[in-house]
C-alpha cells in the first residue's frame, strides 16, 4: 500500500508532526508513505529518524506515477493541499482523503476578519484574490470534501464540516513515547531559567497567531492576577509570538513571564517537568470545539495537572480527576483555578497521574496509526 | 470666552502660588481661572483689580456689574480669591515684590497705558513670572497691546494666540516655569498646531454658548406666546376684531387658495416668522447659560454648552442625512422569512387634514413586506371629504369602517381591530408615516424571537412636508423607565392575543391611551422586543406632542399619572404617582410607607479619612428616615486618633481589616458580618442628601426581577457624578452624564427619571444580601476599578434588571480615598471576562450613540 500525505506546510509544524509520527508508525506496518509539503523538505529531519520518503510538491508532480500512489491523504482542505491533491488525482488517478484538525471557517473568519457568510456573498474573482494559500476557500474546501472518499479528523465535532454520507475516522493526536514525557522535575533548568523556590511554575508550549490570542493573553492576564493578589507565579513559555499580546499599558506583564522562544522538542519533556500545573486556555467556543491541541496528549503524558477547556478532547477527560475543566476558560476561571490547586499538592499529583493513565491508554502514536490503517484499508476494499 | 480653554490649561501646567488679573471688568476671564484652581484644588490666591466703573474702550458702566459678578463669585470663590475695587497703580501696593507668579494685564489698551501697566507690575513677579496680554491682535484705533508685544518678544521667550482678540504669554521672570516649555519651544508648525487647537475649543465654547443663549430664548418666547395667547382670545371678541374677520373674509376673496398673490404672502410670511424665531430665542439662552455657570460652575456651563453644540450638529448632519436617503432603499429579502404572519395596521382618524392621511396610507402601501391590512376606522368626520377619499379607497387589503357618532381615539382603534384579521396589530397614527422596512424589520426580529409579543423601535419627527428631524434612539425594553416616561412612542406591533386578553385601548385615558395600554401589556408580558432603527416618523404640528411637549396641556400629564397610579394599584407596588415637578410628561413615583422594614445593612470600607467618614456617618444617621439599618465600617487599619474615636463613639459595628487594601475583598467582610437582609455597598467619601434614600432605592429592590439599584450621586457644585454606567464607554463602562446639571432632564428623562442601566457604581448600591453571597460578591482580583461593573454583569447576564434612581440622592467627594491613578490590569480583566457581553452594545444605550462622548451624542 502506498499512501501520499499531502500537508500545507514544513513537517516541523504541529500538522507535520503528526504526519512524521503516523508516517512512521504505518511504515512499521509494511505501508510506502511519501509526504508532500510545499518547501522545505530537509526540515523533515530535524524530527528525528524517518522511515519514509519526503518531497516538495513540484518534485512529487514530477515523479509520483499513475498506478504507483494506493491513496493520497490531503492534510486539511487548505487551498495549496487541495490545488497539490487534486493535480496529483488527475496524474495519479488515485482516490483522495481529506483530514480536518480545525473549523477552517473559524480560522479563515479569524484571519480575515470578515465573516464566512459574507465571503460566500462576494464575486468569485473578488473572492478568489482574497484567499490566501495557507487557508480553506469557503466555497472550494466544501466541494473539496464533497468529492473525497472519506474523511479522517482529530475530533469527532468536525464531523460537521463533511458530507453526511462520506467514510468518517476520528484519529487523535499523541505523544511520542521515546520522549519520555513522564520524568521527575528537572531542578536544575528551574534554577537556571531564574524561578525562585517560592515561585510557582505554569508552563505553556506554543505559537501565538490571531485565532488564539486572546486565549493566550488570559492566561498572561492571569499569572498578573495572581502575583497581584500575593501568589508568585511564573509563566515559562515557547514558541513565537506571530500578533502582539498586549500594549505597553500592560507592560509589567513581562516580569511574570519567561520566554524561551522555539525551542527543539527533545527539550520540551524537562520543561514540562518544572510546571506545577499545565494550562490550556480558552472556552467552549466555535474554535475551541472543533480542534485537538497538539500539546495536549504531551501535557497529559507528562503527569501534571493540565487545565483546559470543557471541548475538544476535554469532553472525554473527567473533571478533577484526570484533568481540570474550564467553563469559561478567562482569566479569572484560570487565576480562581490555579489559587486553590496550587499548595494542594496531593491534588496536582493525582490530576496529574490521572492524566497520565488517560494519556497512555488513548494518545499514543501506534494507537492512532493502528486505526488509520485498518480506515485505509476499509476504504480500499470499498473502491475494489 | 475664546480664551477660556487655554486658561484652565494655563493654571494647570504654572499652578501658581498668586494669580492677580488686572481689568476684570463682568469676570468672564478671573471666574475661569478661578474655577481652574478650584477644580484643581490648588493653593493658589487671587486677586482681581479692577474699578467696575469703565474706559474709554469698555464704556463707562455702574457699580451694578461689580454687584452681579460679586453674587457669582463670592459664593464659590470668595475663600481664596479678592475682589480689589481700586486703581492699578493703588493696588501695586498691596502686593510684595517677587510675589505672583501670573499676571493678567486686561486694562486700558493703548501701548501707554499697557507699558505702564506692566513696568509698574513687573518687581511684583516671582523668578517663575508669566504675563498674559489680552488684545494683542486688536489694531485699530488707539489700541497698543500689539505693539508692546512685540517689544517684549525681543527680550523674553513668547507665545502668541492670534484667535479672538489676541492673547499673548510671556516668561517675564528668571526662570520659564517647565510646563510652558512646550509651548514656549514649539516650532513653528507645532505653535500652528497648538494655535489650531486652542482656536477650535475657543471656537467651541463661544459657538456652543450661543446655541444655548437661543435654546434659552425659544423657551421664554413660547411662555410669552401662551400668555399672548390667552390675550389674544380676549380680543377676538371685541368688536374691533369681528371688524377684521370681517376684512379677512375680504381678502380670501381677493386672494383665493390657490392663487400666486396668496402663496406668495404666505411665503413671505413664514419666512418672517422663522427669522423672528430665531432672533427672539437668543436672550433666553443666555439667561439660562448664566443660570447654569452660577449654580453649578463654568465646567457643568462647558459641557452644556458642548452637549447642546454636538447635539445641535449631529441632528443638523442627522436630518440632512435623513432626507437625502429618502426612501428608495428596497429590501429585496423581505419575502425570503420562513414566518410571515400577518399584520394589521390600524389606524383611527377623525377629521384629519387630508394630505397627511394619504402620506400615512401611501407610507403602508410602500412597505417592502407584503402580508399586510389596513384597517381604517373613521371616528364620525365632519369632513367630507375624508369620508369620500377612504371611501374611494377601500379593496382587498384595505378595510374602512365609519362611525356614526364620535368616540374618541380608543374607541375607534379598537373598532378597527376588531374589524381586522391580523395576528399581529400594528398601531400608527393618522398623520404619521412609516418607513418603508418597518413592517420587513419586525418580522426579521419575529422569525429571530418568535415568542416576542410586542416589537417597538426608534422613531424621528417630520414637518409639513415630510422633511425627518429630531430622532428618538431608544433603550431596549426598561420597565422601570417606562413607568416615568412614554418612551416606546406610537408604533408598536402587538401579539392579536395579548391585545385581547388586555381588552383593548380603554378609553377613560384617551390622549394617552397607548401608554395605559402597554403598561398593561407589561403587566403580562416581558417578551418585548426594541428595534434600534427609525422605522416610526412622527409628524409635528399644531395640537401634536410632536410639536413641543405642552401642546396637549396638562390633562395628559395627569392622565399619565393616572394610568401609572392604576399599573402600580394593579401590580400591587405600594407607591403613588404623580407628574414631575418640573419635566413635561415625566412622572414621579413616590413609595408609600411599607409594611414591614427588612434590616439594612450599610457597608462602609474605611481608613483614617477622619474628614470623610466623619460626614458620612452623620449625613446617615442624621438624615436617614428608613427605621432599621445598621452601619458596618470595615477598617483598615485606622491608626488616626480622631478617626478611632469617631469609631469608638458612633454607633457603628467596626470589622477589622488588617491586610493590604482591596476595596472587593473589604466589602466582602463587611457583608460577611451584615446582619441585614439587604446590604449597601457606601464610599466613605459620600454624604447622604435625600433622607429617604433607602425607601426609594427599596422600593425598586422589592421587585424580584430588580438586582441592584444605585442612587444620583452627585459633585458638591450638584452636578451629576453618577447616574448610571453605560457599556462600551472608554472602551470598557464609563458613567453617563458625569458633570452634567443634576437637575436637568437629561435625555428623554435619563437623569430625572428611575430607568434600567447596565451597571450602577459600587460607591452606592443596593442589593439583596442572599444575592451577594450566592455570587460570591466582588471578585477580589480586581484593584481599583471595575469590581461593581463586573458584579452588575453577573446579575445583567442572569436575566435580571439593575435600576438607576435619581430620587435617591447622595453626595460623593469622588476619588478623595482611593486617589485617581487608572489600573489597566482591571481594565484587562473586565475585558477578558466581559469583553463579548460589552461589544454587543449596552442593552439601555442605543447603538445610534457615539462611545466616544458619555452624553447621548449621535454619530
Amino acid at each position: 500500500m502506498h499512501i501520499v500525505f499531502v500537508n500545507y506546510h514544513h513537517l516541523d509544524s504541529n500538522s507535520g508532526i503528526h504526519i512524521f509520527n503516523l508516517a512512521n508508525q504505518l511504515s512499521k506496518h509494511g505501508v510506502t508513505c511519501t509526504v508532500c509539503v510545499p518547501d522545505h523538505k530537509e526540515k523533515a529531519d530535524a524530527l528525528g529518524i524517518r522511515n519514509f520518503e519526503v518531497q516538495t510538491f513540484e518534485e512529487a508532480k514530477r515523479i509520483l506515477q499513475p498506478g504507483q500512489v494506493n491513496l493520497i491523504h490531503a492534510w486539511t482542505p487548505r487551498e495549496n493541499v487541495r490545488a497539490m491533491t487534486e493535480s496529483l488525482v488527475r496524474k495519479c488517478g488515485a482516490p483522495y482523503v481529506v483530514h480536518l484538525e480545525d473549523n477552517e471557517e473559524a480560522i479563515l473568519e479569524s484571519n480575515l476578519g470578515v465573516p464566512v457568510e459574507m465571503l460566500r456573498d462576494l464575486p468569485e474573482g473578488r473572492l478568489n484574490s482574497l484567499i490566501p494559500q495557507h487557508l480553506s476557500h469557503p466555497l472550494r474546501y466544501k466541494q473539496f470534501l464533497k468529492n473525497a472518499r472519506g474523511v479522517t479528523m482529530v475530533i469527532d465535532t468536525l464531523q460537521v464540516f463533511g458530507p453526511e454520507n462520506e467514510a468518517k475516522e476520528v484519529i487523535w493526536p499523541a505523544y511520542e513515547e521515546e520522549l519520555k514525557w513522564h520524568r521527575p522535575p528537572d531542578q536544575t533548568l528551574r534554577q537556571r531559567l531564574g524561578i525562585a523556590p517560592q515561585e510557582y511554575v505554569v508552563v505553556y508550549t506554543g505559537n501565538v497567531h490571531n485565532a488564539n490570542r486572546r486565549e493566550i493573553f488570559s492566561l498572561y492576564l492571569a499569572v498578573g492576577l495572581l502575583n497581584r493578589r500575593g501568589v508568585p507565579t511564573k509563566l515559562v513559555r515557547t514558541g513565537t509570538d506571530y500578533v502582539r499580546l498586549y500594549d505597553k499599558q500592560l507592560k509589567m506583564l513581562d516580569q511574570y513571564c519567561v520566554p524561551l522562544g522555539h525551542l527543539p522538542r527533545t527539550d520540551l519533556p524537562a520543561l514540562l517537568s518544572i510546571a506545577d500545573a499545565l494550562v490550556q486556555p480558552g472556552k467552549a467556543d466555535a474554535f475551541n470545539m472543533y480542534r485537538f491541541p497538539s500539546k495536549l496528549p504531551e501535557y497529559l503524558a507528562s503527569g501534571k495537572p493540565v487545565l483546559l477547556p470543557a471541548a475538544n478532547i476535554g469532553r472525554f477527560l473527567k473533571d478533577g480527576e484526570e484533568a481540570i475543566l474550564l467553563k469559561e476558560g478567562n482569566a479569572l476561571e484560570i487565576a480562581q483555578t490555579l489559587e486553590a490547586l496550587f499548595p494542594d499538592q496531593t491534588r496536582r499529583e493525582r490530576i496529574g497521574e490521572g492524566g497520565r493513565l488517560f494519556a497512555e491508554k488513548h494518545l499514543k502514536w501506534s494507537l492512532s496509526a493502528e486505526k488509520l490503517l485498518r480506515f485505509y484499508e476499509k476504504l480500499l476494499k470499498g473502491k475494489s | 470666552m475664546e480664551h477660556v480653554p487655554f486658561a484652565f490649561y494655563l493654571v494647570d501646567i504654572l499652578r501658581p502660588k498668586v494669580f492677580v488679573e488686572l481689568g476684570t471688568f463682568y469676570g468672564v476671564s478671573y471666574c475661569a481661572f478661578c474655577q481652574a484652581v478650584d477644580e484643581l484644588k490648588l493653593p493658589t490666591t487671587c486677586h482681581a483689580v479692577d474699578t467696575w466703573s469703565g474706559d474709554a474702550h469698555t464704556g463707562r458702566y455702574d457699580i451694578s456689574v461689580l454687584d452681579d459678578l460679586r453674587r457669582h463669585h463670592d459664593p464659590l470663590y470668595s475663600s481664596f480669591s479678592t475682589l480689589h475695587q481700586s486703581t492699578f497703580d493703588e493696588a501695586v501696593k498691596e502686593f510684595e515684590d517677587g510675589t505672583i507668579d501670573l499676571l493678567h494685564i486686561d486694562g486700558y489698551h493703548t501701548y501707554e497705558a499697557v507699558k505702564h501697566d506692566f513696568e509698574t507690575w513687573k518687581p511684583k513677579l516671582s523668578r517663575w513670572g508669566v504675563v498674559i496680554f489680552h488684545d494683542t491682535n486688536e489694531r485699530s484705533g488707539d489700541f497698543g497691546v500689539w505693539r508692546l508685544l512685540e517689544e517684549l518678544q525681543q527680550q523674553y521667550p513668547c507665545f502668541e494666540f492670534k484667535h479672538g482678540h489676541g492673547l499673548g504669554i510671556v516668561a517675564i521672570g528668571e526662570e520659564v516655569p517647565p510646563g510652558l516649555l512646550p509651548l514656549l519651544n514649539a516650532s513653528q508648525e507645532e505653535a500652528e498646531l497648538i494655535r489650531e487647537f486652542f482656536y477650535e475649543m475657543g471656537q467651541r465654547v463661544a459657538l456652543s454658548a450661543t446655541l444655548i443663549e437661543k435654546e434659552q430664548t425659544e423657551q421664554d418666547l413660547r411662555s410669552d406666546l401662551r400668555l399672548k395667547t390667552a390675550e389674544l382670545e380676549r380680543i377676538r371678541g371685541t368688536i374691533f376684531f369681528r371688524a377684521l374677520a370681517l376684512l379677512r373674509k375680504l381678502f380670501r376673496l381677493v386672494f383665493p387658495e390657490q392663487s400666486y398673490g396668496r402663496k406668495l404672502i404666505n411665503r413671505s410670511i413664514q419666512g418672517m416668522t422663522s427669522l423672528a424665531r430665531s432672533l427672539l430665542r437668543f436672550p433666553g439662552v443666555v439667561r439660562n447659560g448664566m443660570t447654569t455657570w452660577r449654580q453649578h460652575g463654568f465646567l457643568a456651563l462647558f459641557r452644556s454648552i458642548r452637549l447642546a453644540f454636538a447635539r445641535r450638529l449631529s441632528l443638523f448632519f442627522y436630518s440632512k442625512r435623513a432626507n437625502r436617503l429618502k426612501r428608495t432603499s428596497i429590501d429585496g429579502r423581505a419575502d425570503a422569512f420562513p414566518y410571515q404572519p400577518l399584520i394589521s395596521i390600524v389606524i383611527p382618524t377623525y377629521n384629519t387634514p387630508l394630505p397627511y392621511l394619504k402620506k400615512a396610507v401611501q407610507s403602508v402601501r410602500q412597505q417592502h413586506y407584503k402580508n399586510w391590512e389596513l384597517c381604517i376606522c373613521d371616528d364620525a368626520s365632519t369632513h367630507s371629504a375624508i369620508k369620500n377619499w377612504l371611501s374611494s379607497i377601500e379593496g382587498e387589503r384595505v378595510k374602512v369602517i365609519f362611525s356614526e357618532q364620535n368616540g374618541g381615539i380608543s374607541s375607534a382603534t379598537n373598532r378597527a381591530v376588531r374589524h381586522s384579521s391580523g395576528e399581529f396589530i400594528a398601531f400608527l397614527d393618522h398623520d404619521d408615516e412609516l418607513s418603508p422596512d418597518a413592517l420587513s424589520e419586525m418580522v426579521r426580529l419575529l422569525n429571530q424571537q418568535p415568542d416576542l409579543d410586542v416589537i417597538y423601535s426608534d422613531q424621528d419627527k417630520i414637518n409639513h412636508r415630510s422633511r425627518r428631524s429630531e430622532p428618538f434612539f431608544k433603550p431596549d425594553w426598561s420597565p422601570e423607565y417606562f413607568r416615568s416616561v412614554m418612551y416606546v412612542g406610537h408604533l408598536v406591533l402587538m401579539r392579536r392575543s395579548l391585545f385581547d386578553q388586555l381588552g383593548g385601548l380603554d378609553s377613560a385615558f384617551d390622549g394617552v391611551q397607548d401608554y395605559e395600554l402597554m403598561l398593561r401589556a407589561s403587566e403580562h408580558t416581558s417578551r418585548i422586543g426594541h428595534i434600534p432603527k427609525v422605522l416610526y416618523h412622527w409628524r409635528k404640528i399644531p395640537g401634536s406632542v410632536a410639536l413641543g411637549l405642552n401642546e396637549k396641556g396638562d390633562k395628559i400629564q395627569q392622565l399619565q399619572a393616572k394610568a401609572v397610579n392604576a399599573h402600580l394599584e394593579r401590580t400591587k407596588r405600594r407607591a403613588e404617582a404623580f407628574p414631575h415637578p418640573r419635566h413635561p410628561h415625566r412622572v414621579v413615583i413616590k413609595p408609600k410607607p411599607r409594611h414591614d422594614y427588612p434590616k439594612i445593612s450599610i457597608i462602609i470600607p474605611s481608613k483614617n479619612a477622619y474628614l470623610h467618614l466623619s460626614r458620612c456617618i452623620k449625613s446617615i444617621f442624621e438624615r436617614t428616615t428608613y427605621p432599621n439599618y445598621e452601619v458596618i465600617v470595615v477598617d483598615n487599619g485606622t491608626s488616626d486618633p480622631l478617626t478611632l474615636r469617631l469609631l469608638k463613639e458612633s454607633p457603628v459595628k467596626v470589622v477589622p481589616f488588617n491586610q493590604p487594601f482591596n476595596y472587593s475583598q473589604a466589602n466582602n467582610r463587611g457583608v460577611a458580618a451584615a446582619e441585614g437582609d439587604v446590604i449597601v455597598l457606601l464610599n466613605n467619601d459620600t454624604e447622604v442628601v435625600s433622607p429617604d434614600w433607602l425607601e426609594q432605592m427599596l422600593f425598586y429592590l422589592d421587585d424580584p426581577a430588580v438586582a441592584i439599584v444605585g442612587p444620583m450621586l452627585i459633585y458638591p457644585n450638584r452636578t451629576v457624578q453618577h447616574a448610571g454606567i453605560v457599556l462600551g464607554l472608554r472602551g470598557t463602562a464609563d458613567h453617563i452624564l458625569r458633570g452634567f446639571p443634576a437637575e436637568a432632564d437629561g435625555y428623554a428623562g435619563s437623569l430625572s427619571c428611575p430607568r434600567n442601566v447596565a451597571a450602577v457604581t459600587g460607591a452606592c448600591l443596593m442589593m439583596r444580601r442572599e444575592d451577594y453571597v450566592r455570587t460570591g460578591g466582588l471578585v477580589e482580583y480586581y484593584g481599583t476599578h471595575y469590581q461593581d461593573v463586573d458584579l452588575c454583569l453577573r446579575f445583567l447576564t442572569a436575566g435580571k434588571r439593575i435600576v438607576y434612581v435619581p430620587y435617591a440622592v447622595l453626595l460623593h467627594y469622588e476619588g478623595a480615598s482611593r486617589g485617581r491613578e487608572y489600573d489597566h490590569l482591571d481594565r484587562a480583566l473586565l475585558l477578558d471576562t466581559w469583553g463579548d457581553v460589552i461589544a454587543r452594545g449596552d442593552p439601555y444605550y442605543n447603538p445610534n450613540f457615539l462611545l466616544n462622548a458619555a452624553d447621548y451624542s449621535i454619530g
